[in-house]
This record gives C-alpha cells, sequence and structure tokens, in this order.
C-alpha cells in the first residue's frame, strides 16, 4: 500500500502543478474585476485595492501554469488558460500579446461556450479600451481642434461599423444567457463613450469656438447612429423584467 | 496487505496509480472549466454628462423645466453655450432627483459572475463551484490514505452525505459574498468531516442512514450560512458539523423523517445570531438533546418537524432573551431542559406544543427569584445550577400532570411575581430554595468553603420529597432548624476538613428525615446530643 500510494501521491502533485496556477489564475482574476466593477458601478465607494495588482498576479499565475502545456492541452485547459491570459493582457494593456493568446485560445476552444464568446469579442472589447482613452486625450484636451475631434469620430466610430466582433460573439453563443447578458453590457459600456464623445462635441461647439461647420453635421450623423445601436441594446434589456435593474442603470447614464 | 515482489504487481499498482490519478486529475480539470469568473468590462466613465441631462430635460423631464425656475434658467443656459462647475452641480442635482435612477450596484454586478458552461435546468450548485476546490483540498487529505475513500469505508459514505448536501444548495452565483465565503468554507468543512471521521474512527458506529444525515445537516448549514454570508457563523460551520455527527446516534436510532435534520442543523447555527456566548460543549449539548428530544417527539408524529423546528426556535429565542441568564449558561440550560424533559417533556408536547413552550417559559421566570439571590462569587456552580433546573423541571413536569397547563401556568406566573406568596406553595422546592439561600447567608460568611455550600445543596435535594406535601410555614421552620443545625456542627468542629463536614451534614440529613416532624423540636444541642456527633 506504501508503494502504491507513494507512486499516486507522486504522480498527483507532478501532474497538478498547473491547475493549481489556473485555479490561482481564476480566483485573482476574479478578484481584480469584482474589484473594478465595484469601482465602476458604484465610484461612491471606491476601493483602495488596485485591480491591476489582481490582474497582475492573475497573469503571472496563467503564465506559470502555461509552462505546463502539455498536461493542460491533454485535461482541454490549454483552450481556458489561452483565454485568461488574453482576458489579464487585455487589462494589463499588453494588446498586441492578447491578441496572439486569443488566437491560440480560439485555435483550441471546441464548443461556444463562454471562453469562445469572449475571445471572439475580444478585439472589440480591447478596440473600446482603446477608444475611451483616445477620447480622454481628445477631449480633455484644454483647447481642443476641430481637426482632431473629426479624427477622433472617423477612427473611432466610422459609420456602421461599431462592435461587429461583439455582434459575431452572440451569435454564436444564443442559448448562453449570461454570456450573452455580458456582451450586451460590454456594448453599452461603449455606448457610454459613444455618449461621452457627442457630449464632447456638443460642449465644443457650445463654448463659442469657431469650427468647421462640419462638425454640426458630424454631430448629427453620429447621434443618430448612435440612437440606433442604442435602441437595439436597450431592447435586449426591456424585454427581460428580470435586467430592469441593468435596464434603470444605463438608461440613466446614456444620452 | 500483500507486499509488491513481483514485476505483475508492481505493474498493476503502477497501473491502479495512473488511473486514480487520471479520475482525480480530470475531476480537477472539470471543476476549473466550468467554475464562473467574474468578467470586466471595458473602461467607461460612469459619470452623467450634461448633454444627458440637457436632452433629458428637453424630452422626459420637459414638465419640470416649467416648473423650477432655476432649472428652467440651467436649461436655457445649457441650450446654448456651457454651465460653470456650480450651474452643473446644481443640474446634476436635478437630474439624479427627477430621473428614476432604481438600481443596486451590488445587484448589477451579480450579472458579470458567468460559468464556462451552463447545465440546462438545474440552478447551479454550490457543489458544482467548488468541485475544484473539493477535488485539490482531497487530494492534499487522502494522497496517503486511499483506502479510506473506497465507497465501503464511512470515510467515504460522510463525504458522499456531505457532497449530496451541497449538491442540493441553492445559490446566488453572482452573490459575491455567498461565493467567497463558499469557496472558503466548504473546503474546511471538509477537511473537517475527514479529520473528525479520522479521530473518532474506532467509536463510530455506521448507521444505515448516516450518509442522509450527513446531506441533510450540510444543507441546513449551508442554507444558514449562505442566508447570511458576512456573519461569523462560518467560524462555527465546522464544529457545528462535527458535533452533529458525533451525536447522530442519538438521533438515528428513534426518529423516522430526516428532513428535520437540516433544519435543526439551521437552527443550531441560527443561535449564533442572539450573540449567544457559544462554548464547544455548550455547542454540543444543544445538538445532543436537541436531536434526542426531537428524536422522541417524532418517533410516534413523524409529519410534525416543521412544527416542532418552529417550536424550538421560539423556546431558544425566548430563553435566550430572558435576563435572568448569562448568555455562556442558556445553551446548558436548553440542553437540560431538553435533555431532563425527555420523555415526559416529549409527550406533553405532543398534548400541546405551546402549553408546553409557556410552562417552560414561565418555569423559568419563576426561578428568576431564586437565582437573582444566588452569591455572585462562585456558589452554586454551573453543574449545582443545572441540576437544580433538572430536579425542578421534574417536578414541574409532574405537577403538570395534575394540573392543566392553564392552571400550571397561571400559577407558575403567580410565584414569579410574588414568590412569597400562598400561591408559591404549588412549586415548594423553588420556593423554600429561596428561603434556604436567605439563611445561608445570614448564618455563613463567605469565608465558608465551596464544599460546604456544594454538601448542603446535595443533601438539600434529599428533602424534596418531604417538602412536596408540607406546608409553607412548615417547611420554612423545617429550613431554618436545619440550618442552625448545620451551621453549629460545622462551626464547632471549625476548622473542619471536607470528608468530616459531608459526614456531619449527611448524619443531621438522615437523623432530620427520620424524625418525620422534626418541626417540634425546641433546641438543637438536644437532637446534636442524639446525634452523637463527636
Amino acid at each position: 500500500m506504501k508503494t502504491y500510494t507513494t507512486i499516486l501521491g507522486f504522480l498527483l502533485l507532478t501532474a497538478c502543478g498547473g491547475f493549481k496556477e489556473l485555479q490561482n489564475a481564476q480566483d485573482h482574476f476574479s478578484k481584480a474585476a469584482s474589484i473594478e466593477l465595484q469601482n465602476q458601478f458604484d465610484p461612491q465607494n471606491i476601493s483602495l485595492d488596485h485591480p491591476d495588482n489582481w490582474y497582475q498576479l492573475a497573469y503571472s499565475n496563467v503564465k506559470k501554469a502555461l509552462q505546463n502545456t502539455p498536461s493542460l492541452e491533454r485535461d482541454s485547459l490549454l483552450g481556458m488558460a489561452y483565454s485568461l491570459k488574453a482576458l489579464c493582457e487585455w487589462k494589463l494593456q499588453k494588446y498586441q500579446l492578447a491578441e496572439i493568446s486569443r488566437k491560440a485560445a480560439l485555435n483550441r476552444i471546441k464548443t461556444a461556450n463562454r471562453n469562445y464568446a469572449l475571445m471572439t469579442a475580444l478585439p472589440d472589447l480591447i478596440h473600446m479600451d482603446v477608444t475611451t482613452a483616445a477620447l480622454k486625450q481628445t477631449f480633455l484636451n484644454i483647447n481642443p481642434q476641430g481637426e482632431q475631434i473629426i479624427h477622433f469620430f472617423q477612427t473611432y466610430f466610422p459609420e456602421g461599423k461599431q462592435w461587429k466582433h461583439i455582434k459575431n460573439a452572440m451569435l454564436q453563443t444564443p442559448d448562453e444567457k449570461a454570456t450573452l447578458i455580458y456582451l450586451v453590457q460590454a456594448q453599452l459600456s461603449g455606448l457610454k463613450g459613444w455618449s461621452d464623445a457627442l457630449d464632447g462635441l456638443k460642449q465644443y461647439m457650445d463654448a463659442g469656438n469657431s469650427y468647421p461647420l462640419i462638425l454640426r453635421e458630424i454631430f448629427a450623423n453620429q447621434y443618430q447612429q448612435y440612437l440606433e445601436e442604442k435602441g437595439t441594446v436597450m431592447d435586449f434589456l426591456r424585454q427581460d423584467p428580470s435586467l430592469v435593474e441593468l435596464f434603470n442603470y444605463w438608461n440613466t447614464l446614456l444620452l | 496487505m500483500v507486499p509488491i515482489t513481483t514485476p505483475d504487481l508492481i505493474l498493476f499498482t503502477i497501473h491502479a496509480a495512473l488511473k486514480a490519478s487520471h479520475s482525480i486529475k480530470k475531476g480537477i480539470a472539470d471543476g476549473i472549466r466550468q467554475k464562473s469568473i467574474v468578467l470586466p468590462l471595458p473602461d467607461f466613465d460612469a459619470m452623467v454628462r450634461e448633454t444627458t441631462i440637457e436632452f433629458y430635460f428637453q424630452k422626459e423631464g420637459k414638465k419640470y423645466v416649467s416648473q423650477i425656475p432655476d432649472l428652467q434658467k440651467l436649461q436655457e443656459k445649457a441650450q446654448t453655450s456651457i454651465l460653470n462647475p456650480s450651474e452643473i452641480k446644481r443640474y446634476r442635482a436635478y437630474y439624479n432627483a427627477f430621473k428614476k435612477n432604481e438600481f443596486d450596484a451590488t445587484s448589477i454586478i451579480s450579472y458579470f459572475s458567468i460559468k464556462n458552461l451552463h447545465r440546462e435546468g438545474n440552478p447551479p450548485s454550490l457543489l458544482s463551484l467548488i468541485a475544484g476546490n473539493l477535488v485539490s483540498t482531497g487530494i492534499e487529505f487522502y494522497q496517503f490514505f486511499p483506502e479510506k475513500i473506497h465507497p465501503n469505508h464511512f470515510t467515504s459514505k460522510a463525504l458522499i452525505g456531505f457532497m449530496q448536501g451541497l449538491d442540493q444548495i441553492p445559490f446566488s452565483e453572482g452573490n459575491f459574498d455567498q461565493k467567497a465565503l463558499a469557496e472558503a468554507f466548504f473546503p474546511n468543512l471538509f477537511v473537517g468531516i475527514s479529520e473528525w471521521v479520522e479521530q473518532s474512527e474506532a467509536s463510530i458506529k455506521w448507521h444505515p442512514k448516516t450518509t442522509q444525515f450527513v446531506q441533510e445537516v450540510t444543507k441546513g448549514i449551508g442554507e444558514e450560512l449562505l442566508a447570511d454570508p458576512t456573519s461569523e457563523k462560518s467560524r462555527w460551520g465546522p464544529l457545528l458539523f462535527q458535533s452533529f455527527l458525533s451525536n447522530a446516534s442519538t438521533y438515528l436510532q428513534t426518529n423516522t423523517e430526516d428532513k428535520l435534520v437540516k433544519e435543526l442543523a439551521g437552527l443550531t447555527l441560527s443561535l449564533l445570531e442572539e450573540k449567544t456566548i457559544l462554548s464547544p460543549s455548550g455547542l454540543d449539548h444543544i445538538i445532543r438533546s436537541t436531536l434526542s428530544f426531537s428524536g422522541q417527539v417524532l418517533h410516534d408524529h413523524p409529519t410534525v418537524s416543521p412544527k416542532l423546528k418552529n417550536w424550538l426556535a421560539d423556546l431558544f429565542k425566548k430563553l435566550s432573551k430572558n435576563p435572568i441568564f448569562h448568555p455562556a449558561l442558556l445553551p446548558q440550560v436548553i440542553g437540560t431542559i431538553l435533555e431532563t424533559g425527555g420523555t415526559s417533556l416529549a409527550e406533553k408536547w405532543k398534548q400541546s406544543p405551546r402549553a408546553t413552550r409557556d410552562f417552560l417559559i414561565a418555569f423559568f421566570e419563576s426561578n428568576g427569584q431564586l437565582i437573582k439571590n444566588i452569591p455572585k462569587d462562585g456558589w452554586p456552580q454551573k453543574e449545582d445550577f443545572l441540576k437544580i433546573i433538572q430536579k425542578g423541571l421534574l417536578h414541574g413536569l409532574s405537577l403538570s400532570s395534575t394540573l392543566s397547563n392553564k392552571e400550571l401556568t397561571e400559577a407558575l406566573l403567580t410565584f414569579q411575581n410574588d414568590s412569597k406568596g400562598s400561591e408559591a406553595s404549588i412549586y415548594p422546592m423553588w420556593s423554600i430554595s429561596l428561603d434556604a439561600m436567605q439563611h445561608y447567608q445570614m448564618h455563613f460568611n463567605q469565608a465558608m468553603p465551596g464544599y460546604v455550600f456544594q454538601t448542603l445543596f446535595q443533601y438539600w435535594l434529599s428533602f424534596e420529597s418531604l417538602f412536596w406535601v408540607m406546608p409553607k410555614q412548615k417547611s420554612k421552620a423545617f429550613i431554618k432548624t436545619l440550618c442552625q443545625y448545620y451551621y453549629n456542627e460545622i462551626y464547632a468542629h471549625s476548622p473542619i476538613e471536607e470528608g468530616k463536614c459531608r459526614e456531619i451534614m449527611e448524619k443531621i440529613t438522615q437523623f432530620m428525615l427520620a424524625q418525620q416532624q422534626p418541626f417540634t423540636m425546641k433546641s438543637p444541642h438536644e437532637i446534636i446530643k442524639q446525634l452523637e456527633i463527636q
């Protein structure tokens, strides 16, 4: 019996090392996301704990787990590990690495589950973060120039091309309600950026600056497109009574 | 066990180990794959912008603008130019006041915890949430004792019951407090069971229904805990669990229904909400006695478990609010009631739960006067106090068989209001004990060794049958005389060692009982002489 248990113990200890790191990565990522969401949805109670510390920890865990790739592959966990790595890289603004990990994950995920949807949608999630950064840079500028604003809208909100990756992900996971709700909320986050950009533009025009007339046209067109996009997304929430709180939240926040 | 000596056996061992390793690994991998993770959103600014407010007051909120001149002014300015910070502040305040803004941040955040795969139909269970944690904990615990997780080993049976219980506990995946607690608590509970089984292996008698018992206890503790995930109950969980397991046989021998176990487990944990100071032994006492009592009640009436659970909860709550008890004593008081009352109390309960509860409450309230007179510096000890309760309860129950519940309750409540009133004679043990305390306090100073008091009390209980038929005034005279004898003799031999003291008191007591009518004796010295105590 002693021999047996020694063998079993050895096998388990050597084989499960990557698992533990992956579990830790999941836990740390969830912790980071919880803090970040808390800060976003309840800004009156900002946590002193910085989410990036936990994202960094999760990233470190998942990289260690991926040192044991053959074991993860045998247990069909490689797709999960790469997905988590891509998500960490997204939150840590390592966008190029995130794209590499995303492709690696998609190559290994065999079913249209949460991770598949996330990896499909990830380019848009990253794009939204990049947009928000550009938005701040453009409109927080003390004297933004009309050309900068025009460039911003053309680059980040090109006509008729919003969030195709997320929409694609939603088509591929029609039965995963929780995932669908998440993807809808991701779109609403993007809509908030769009709403803020429209506000920035209007404030710019109302401030008495002399600006190219095309800005008025841009505002009108963008606002129209924004409303169409918003209507579709908000309808998703409006149709489900269990999502009334979400509806109220975004309805208060958005233009 | 046959030693491994041949190549075949060695290969077999390696194969078996690999197979076991594979199964366990698969369990962990499944847990990881299905585990929920919280998903973050892209960055966004949660502040409401001026244009959003402006457009709102242009359309939906237009009716408010005409009613408030300040808002009207702000709205007009916002449409053509930009507001200064003070104006923005007021503008936002109007928006927040008029725009319905009904949401709860915590509730919204719950939408972001998402599993990788969803099981159709069934709500997610705790087991699915923490399967990975349990497997890894199990590996650590049993990696060198795999024989214990053989299906026929009772460790395995206990763990199966535990996991079946977990699998039936619904919970909100999105509630982070619940999740955090579950992930930390239940693997600890798993270890707690394992340790308990290991320690108690030799003494456990496995009952065929034990697995179900464990399952129900797990559900009871789990549901109660998750209902209030921020409480400190989690500290007590493993102890509670072990206590239930230890006392399982008490219940399983008599009970025919198992669902009550779940209720009782939850109920016991909920006692902590009453801020009761529980010690491990107090907790154990409550569980043992509650299981025993419930078993007796349910033996003939298996369908009354919800009623019984509510009854116990009500009784615990009322007693815990009774100011006469020190909170640390309450668990043992409750335990003593249920154990001492035993079959009589169970029978009484079957006739009328409400009257039984009223009887117990009145019983304790009536004893409040006695307890208040107990010196604070040591006597009676907890054990003596519990003996008082035991004796008194038995008398109360015997009385209650001849009196109606209403009469008994009224009598006891009257006694509470005036412990020296004539009605108190209905309950002589307590009335006389109260008098005795006063006499002791008059005659004996606090330098009297504790064992004297203990011995007094021990013999005091011998008189109860006599007191029971004795008129109150005579009882008091008897006490007075007896106390004088004790006092004189003990001090006559002072300093006195414990054995001698007990001997003297025993002789006096036996003599007094033999006299039947001690009240006619005028001189204590005369009696002492007869006793020939030297």
